[in-house]
C-alpha cells in the first residue's frame, strides 16, 4: 500500500471527495455542530435555573475556568482521572489482545464458545451489566463474598468500595469487561484477514513464528491497535456509568473523575455554565496529552491515500 | 491463519470463558430464580429454585412489544445509515486526498471525546427546534451523528489494510471503477463492516440517556429506558429486570451469529470474484 | 476520474435519506383551546395506582371530553435532567412530579407556575400535610401540589417479638432494651441486626438530630447556618452512633436503599422502614410500631417523604395541568392511592391507612424536614449528610468533628 499509491491520486481540486464526506459531514455538522458551539459559549456564562428560566444568560468571560484551574479539586480529579484512564487502558488492550492471539490457537469449540460468551457480554444492556457487577459486590448479597468465605476466608460481610483501591479496581473490572469483547473481537478479525500466501511465503523463506509475527502480521495489525488504543483512551476517559451506578448513584468525592465531576457541577447544581467549562477542560487536558498520538494518527490516516 | 490447537490456549480459553461469561451466567440463572433465591444472603454458584414467573412477570408489563418493535427499527434505521455515509466517507480518506482532510480526521477524533452528558441539554433544544423530539426518525439521526465519525475511522483502517493493488488489478482486467470498488473492495472490506455494524447496533440498542430524553410518549420508549422502569422508589424487580435483559440480548445474538457468517462467506466470495 | 450514474445516484439517495428523516419529522398541531392533549411527567410509581389515574382521567375528561391525557412516565434517576432540558427548549410538560426534596429549587427560580389563586380548589387543601404543602411552597406563594407522602416507622419481626415475650416499646428505654434482649438471643449469629441501620441512613439519623432538637441548619437573619455541630444536635447523632455500633450489622458506608430485601433474609429484627415495605418482606412477618422518642409519649420525629405536582411556568396549557392535578389529588383518586400503602396527602384520610401503615401514619403527627433553603439541593447532591454519617459510623471521625465538617460545608452550600 505504499509504492503503489502513487498511482491513485487525484488532483487537488477534485470535488469527488467532498461528495463521498458530504452526507457523513452534513449529519456530523446538523446534529453536533450546534450543541458543540452552545457548550463553548456557554462555558463563558453563568447559566443556572434562573437564567434557564428567563433564558437570558449572563456572560461573564474565563471566569468558570478561572475557578476551576484555582480549585485544588479540579486537579486532584484530573490526575485520578489520567492513572484511571491509563491503567484501564493499558488492561483492556493487553487483555483483549491476549485473548484474541488466543482464539486464533484454540480447539474450534472452545473459540466458538469464548466468541459467543464475547457476544453475549456485549449484548448485555450496559445498565443491566453494570448493575450485575454491582450486585455481585454489594454488601449483603454478594455471591463473591461468600464464594471467598466459602473458601475458607472471614471476610465477613464486606464493602468493596469503603476502600478506593478495591472499589476502583471493581470499576476498573467492569470498565474492562465491558471493553474486551469489542478488543478481541476487532483484534480476531484483523487476525483473520492476514493473508495465508503471505504466512506460507515467510515459512518457505524459512523464518521462525517470532519473525513472521514481526514481518507479516504486525504490519496488519498495528492499525488496528492504534485505533483501538485511541478509541479505548477517548471512551475510558469519560467514564461515567460505571462509578455512577456502582456507587449507589450518589459517588462521594474521592470517587469522582472528571466526567463524574462535570455531571456533578451541572445538574447536580445546576451550574451548567461551569459543568461546560469542564466538559471542554476536559476535552482540552485530553488532546493535550494524548497530542502526540492524534498527530501520528491523523498522519496515518492522511497518509494512505 | 488458524495453527493447530495449543494446550496453554485451550486452558487459558477455558479462564476466560468462565470470568467473562460469569456475569452472563448470573443474569440467566437469576432470571429463573425465585425471589427467595434471588435474595439470599447466602447465594450459591448453581441455582436452588427454578420458575419461569420472572419472565411471565416481565412480558405482562406493559410496553414491551412496543418498546422491543421501537428498539429494533431505531438500531436498523442508526445501522443502515451509519454503514452507508461511512463507507463513502472512509474511502475518500482512504483512498483519496483533498484540502482540510487533515482537519477531517481531527474532528472525527475530537467529537468523540466530548462527553454526552455535557451536550445533552443544547441537543435537546436544537432536536426541539427541528421538531425531532419524540419521533423514530430524531432519535436514529442523532445516533448516527454519534456512531459515524467512530464508524468512519474504523472503516477507514480496514481500507487502509486492504492494497490498493488489488483494486488496480481488477481496473486493469478491465473494470470499471464502480465495479472495482463492489466486487473488490466491499468484499474485502466486509470484516470491517460487520465489526461496524456490530458496534453500530450494540451502542444504538443499548443506550439509554438520549433515549430517555428524546422519547416521551409511552409509545415511542426503547428497550433500555423500558428497563430502566424495572426501578422504581420501592427499589428494583431483580427476577423479572434479569429476565427482560436476559430477553433484550437475544436479538443482539441473532444479529450477531446471522452476520458473522456473512463475514466468512464475503472474504471467500470477494476472493473468487476478484 | 469518471463519476459514474451509479456514484451519483447512491449520493443522491444518502442525501434524500437524510431529509426525509426531518420531512418526515412529526409537526406539533396548535391546538384550539377545547381539544388537544394535556402532557403528565409522573413518575413510574403510579404504574402501581392505576384506579387512581382511572379516577382522575375520568373527571378530567367530565371536564373536558375532547383532551386527551397523556401519561409519560420517568425515571427517578435523570427525570430533573429532562426537566431541565425541557426547560431549556421550552417545551414543557403541563404537569411534572418532584420529589418533596427536589421542589423548592424550582419554585424558588420561577420556573414553576403560582398556584396560590386556585389553592382552594383543591380536594384537602386545607389540611394537607404540612411538610408536603411547605416543600411546595415558596415565599408563602403555592407552587406545587401536594400529592402523596411517605414516612417511617418502625417494622419489627412479630415471630421474634412474640418469642423473647418482647412488648411493643413505647418508650426509647423500651426500645433500646428490646434491641438488647434481641442481640443477646441472637449472638451466634454473626449477620444478626436487632436495629438494622445502615451508615448513610440519614433519613434515620437525622430523626435522631430533631428528637434531641437539634436541626440540620437554621436561618439566622436571612443567612442559613449549619447548626449539625450544636450541642443538641451531637446528642442526637450519638444517640445514632450508639444504635449503630451496638445493634447493626449493616454496611456502615452503605445506604437503606433494598434494606426490606435483607429484612426478608431473616437476620434483621428491626428497621427503620417505609410503610409499604412490608409488601417485600415474605416469608417474614412485619408489623410497625413508630419510633419512640426519648420524651415518654412522643414519637421521634420522621421524615416526610412524598412527591409534589407542579405546573412548569412555560406549559402550553396551565389550565388543563391544574384541572388535572385537581382531578389526581381529589378525594376519589387519592383513595385508591392510600389503598396501595401510601400516605394521603392530607391529615383528615389517615383514618384510611389500613394495616401495619396505620402505625407509620400515627408516627407521621410527628415530622421534620429539610431546611426551606432555596440551595437545599446542593447539599443534597453533595452528599453532606451522608458523607458525615458514614465518617460517624466507620469511626473515621469522631462525632463532634464529623458534625463540625459538615456544618461549616452546609453553611458554604447553602448561602
Amino acid at each position: 500500500m505504499t509504492s503503489a499509491t502513487k498511482l491513485r491520486i487525484e488532483p487537488k481540486s477534485n470535488f469527488w471527495p467532498y461528495l463521498l464526506i458530504a452526507p457523513a459531514l452534513t449529519v456530523i455538522l446538523l446534529i453536533l455542530g450546534f450543541p458543540v458551539f452552545r457548550l463553548i459559549t456557554l462555558s463563558f456564562q453563568q447559566f443556572g435555573l434562573a437564567e434557564i428560566v428567563s433564558g437570558i444568560p449572563t456572560w461573564i468571560g474565563f471566569e468558570n475556568y478561572l475557578a476551576l484551574l484555582k480549585d485544588p479539586e479540579f486537579w486532584i480529579v484530573l490526575r485520578r482521572t489520567f492513572i484511571f484512564t491509563f491503567a484501564m487502558v493499558a488492561a483492556s488492550i493487553v487483555i483483549g489482545a491476549w485473548l484474541a492471539h488466543l482464539m486464533a490457537r484454540m480447539n474450534s469449540i472452545l473459540r466458538w464458545l469464548l466468541n459467543t460468551t464475547l457476544i453475549l457480554v456485549w449484548a448485555i444492556p450496559a445498565l443491566v451489566g453494570i448493575s450485575i457487577w454491582k450486585w455481585m459486590f454489594s454488601f449483603e448479597f454478594s455471591i463473591i463474598t461468600s464464594t471467598i468465605n466459602r473458601l475458607g476466608f472471614d471476610f465477613a460481610q464486606r464493602n468493596w468500595f469503603t476502600n478506593t483501591f478495591s472499589g476502583f479496581s471493581i470499576i476498573g473490572g467492569v470498565v474492562v469487561w465491558g471493553a474486551v469483547p469489542f478488543i478481541t473481537i476487532s483484534i480476531y478479525a484483523a487476525l483473520t484477514q492476514v493473508p495465508k500466501e503471505l504466512l506460507e511465503a515467510a515459512a518457505i523463506d524459512g523464518a521462525n513464528s517470532r519473525q513472521i509475527f514481526r514481518s507479516v502480521i504486525l504490519p496488519i495489525l498495528l492499525p488496528i491497535y492504534v485505533i483501538l488504543i485511541s478509541l479505548s483512551i477517548i471512551w475510558d476517559f469519560q467514564v461515567f456509568t460505571q462509578i455512577w451506578v456502582l456507587l449507589d448513584n450518589r459517588p462521594a468525592s474521592e470517587y469522582y473523575t472528571m466526567a463524574i465531576y462535570a455531571f456533578e457541577k451541572s445538574f447536580g447544581l445546576s451550574e451548567y455554565g461551569m459543568g461546560a467549562a469542564i466538559a471542554l477542560l476536559m476535552i482540552i487536558s485530553l488532546l493535550g496529552v494524548t497530542w502526540f498520538y492524534i498527530k501520528k494518527m491523523v498522519q496515518i490516516g492522511d497518509s494512505n491515500a | 491463519m488458524h495453527k493447530k490447537s495449543s494446550i496453554y490456549a485451550n486452558i487459558s480459553g477455558v479462564f476466560a470463558i468462565v470470568f467473562m461469561g460469569f456475569p452472563v451466567y448470573w443474569m440467566v440463572t437469576t432470571s429463573f430464580k425465585n425471589r427467595q433465591d434471588v435474595l439470599s444472603t447466602e447465594p450459591t454458584i448453581l441455582p436452588r429454585s427454578f420458575t419461569i414467573e420472572n419472565y411471565q412477570n416481565a412480558f405482562s408489563r406493559e410496553g414491551f412489544y412496543a418498546s422491543l418493535r421501537n428498539s429494533l427499527i431505531v438500531v436498523l434505521i442508526t445501522v443502515a445509515i451509519s454503514l452507508f455515509i461511512a463507507t463513502f466517507a472512509s474511502v475518500a480518506i482512504a483512498r483519496t486526498k483533498f484540502t482540510g482532510k487533515r482537519s477531517f480526521i481531527s474532528s472525527l477524533l475530537i467529537v468523540q471525546m466530548l462527553p454526552l452528558s455535557a451536550l445533552i441539554i443544547p441537543l435537546f433544544l436544537l432536536l426541539t427546534r427541528l421538531q425531532l423530539t419524540n419521533t423514530i426518525g430524531g432519535l436514529a439521526l442523532t445516533y448516527v451523528a454519534f456512531i459515524l465519525p467512530f464508524t468512519i475511522w474504523t472503516l477507514r483502517g480496514f481500507l487502509a489494510n486492504i492494497p490498493i493493488d488489488i483494486e488496480e488489478a481488477a481496473l486493469v482486467d478491465g473494470c470499471t471503477r464502480v465495479q472495482a470498488y463492489r466486487h473488490v473492495l466491499l468484499p474485502l472490506m466486509a470484516p470491517g463492516l460487520v465489526a461496524t455494524a456490530i458496534f453500530a447496533f450494540i451502542q444504538a440498542w443499548n443506550e439509554f440517556l438520549l433515549a430517555y430524553i428524546i422519547m416521551q410518549s409511552q409509545e415511542n420508549l426503547t428497550l433500555p429506558v423500558w428497563l430502566a422502569g424495572f426501578t422504581t422508589r420501592t427499589g428494583t424487580d431483580w427476577g423479572p429486570l434479569m429476565a427482560a435483559s436476559t430477553v433484550t440480548a437475544i436479538p443482539v445474538v441473532i444479529f450477531f451469529s446471522l452476520i458473522q457468517k456473512r463475514i466468512a462467506t464475503g472474504v471467500t466470495a470477494g476472493a473468487v470474484k476478484g | 476520474m469518471r463519476i459514474t450514474r451509479k456514484k451519483i445516484i447512491a449520493i443522491i439517495s444518502s442525501m434524500t435519506l437524510i431529509s426525509s428523516l426531518f420531512l418526515g419529522a412529526s409537526m406539533a398541531s396548535a391546538s384550539p383551546k377545547d381539544s388537544g392533549t394535556v402532557t403528565v411527567w409522573i413518575q413510574g410509581d403510579a404504574k402501581s395506582w392505576p384506579a387512581a389515574l382511572d379516577r382522575a382521567n375520568k373527571m378530567f375528561n367530565s371536564k373536558y371530553p375532547n383532551v386527551k391525557v397523556d401519561i409519560q412516565y420517568q425515571t427517578w434517576g435523570d427525570s430533573l435532567k429532562k426537566l431541565d432540558a425541557a426547560l431549556v427548549a421550552g417545551n414543557t410538560p403541563d404537569v411534572f412530579e418532584f420529589g418533596n426534596t427536589q421542589v423548592l429549587k424550582y419554585s424558588a427560580a420561577g420556573a414553576l407556575k403560582d398556584l396560590s389563586s386556585s389553592k382552594s380548589q383543591f380536594a384537602y387543601s386545607t389540611n394537607w400535610l404540612k411538610g408536603l404543602e411547605e416543600a411546595g411552597s415558596y415565599n408563602g406563594k403555592l407552587f406545587a401540589v401536594p400529592y402523596y407522602a411517605g414516612s417511617r416507622a418502625v417494622m419489627y419481626r412479630t415471630d421474634l417479638f412474640t418469642s423473647l415475650k418482647i412488648k411493643v416499646p413505647r418508650t426509647y428505654e423500651q426500645f433500646t432494651a428490646a434491641a438488647d434482649k434481641l442481640m443477646a438471643a441472637n449472638s451466634s449469629n454473626s449477620k444478626f441486626s436487632a436495629v438494622y441501620m445502615p451508615g448513610k441512613y440519614w433519613y434515620a439519623a437525622i430523626g435522631f438530630v430533631y428528637d434531641s432538637k437539634g436541626a440540620i441548619a437554621v436561618e439566622e437573619a436571612g443567612k442559613w447556618k449549619g447548626s449539625l455541630d450544636s450541642a443538641a444536635s451531637v446528642e442526637g447523632l450519638t444517640r445514632w452512633k450508639n444504635i449503630v455500633d451496638k445493634y447493626s450489622k449493616a454496611d456502615k458506608s452503605g445506604d437503606e436503599g433494598g434494606q426490606w430485601e435483607v429484612f426478608a433474609g431473616g437476620n434483621v429484627a428491626m428497621s427503620y422502614s417505609n410503610g409499604w415495605e412490608t409488601c417485600c418482606i415474605a416469608p417474614q412477618k412485619g408489623a410497625f410500631f413508630p419510633m419512640p422518642s426519648i420524651r415518654a409519649g412522643e414519637y421521634m420525629p420522621a421524615f416526610l417523604g412524598g412527591s409534589n405536582l407542579g405546573v412548569p411556568a412555560k406549559a402550553k396549557n396551565p389550565e388543563w395541568g391544574i384541572y388535572w392535578i385537581k382531578s389526581f389529588t381529589s378525594g376519589q383518586a387519592m383513595r385508591e392511592i392510600v389503598k396501595v400503602g401510601n400516605l394521603p396527602n392530607n391529615t383528615s384520610m389517615l383514618t384510611l391507612v389500613k394495616g401495619g401503615n396505620a402505625q407509620v401514619a400515627k408516627g407521621a403527627t410527628s415530622t421534620w424536614f429539610v431546611p426551606a433553603a432555596q440551595k437545599w439541593v446542593n447539599v443534597e447532591n453533595a452528599n453532606v449528610l451522608q458523607t458525615m454519617l458514614s465518617d460517624i459510623a466507620t469511626g473515621k471521625k469522631t462525632v463532634a468533628q464529623a458534625a463540625k465538617d459538615a456544618s461549616a460545608e452546609i453553611t458554604k452550600l447553602l448561602n
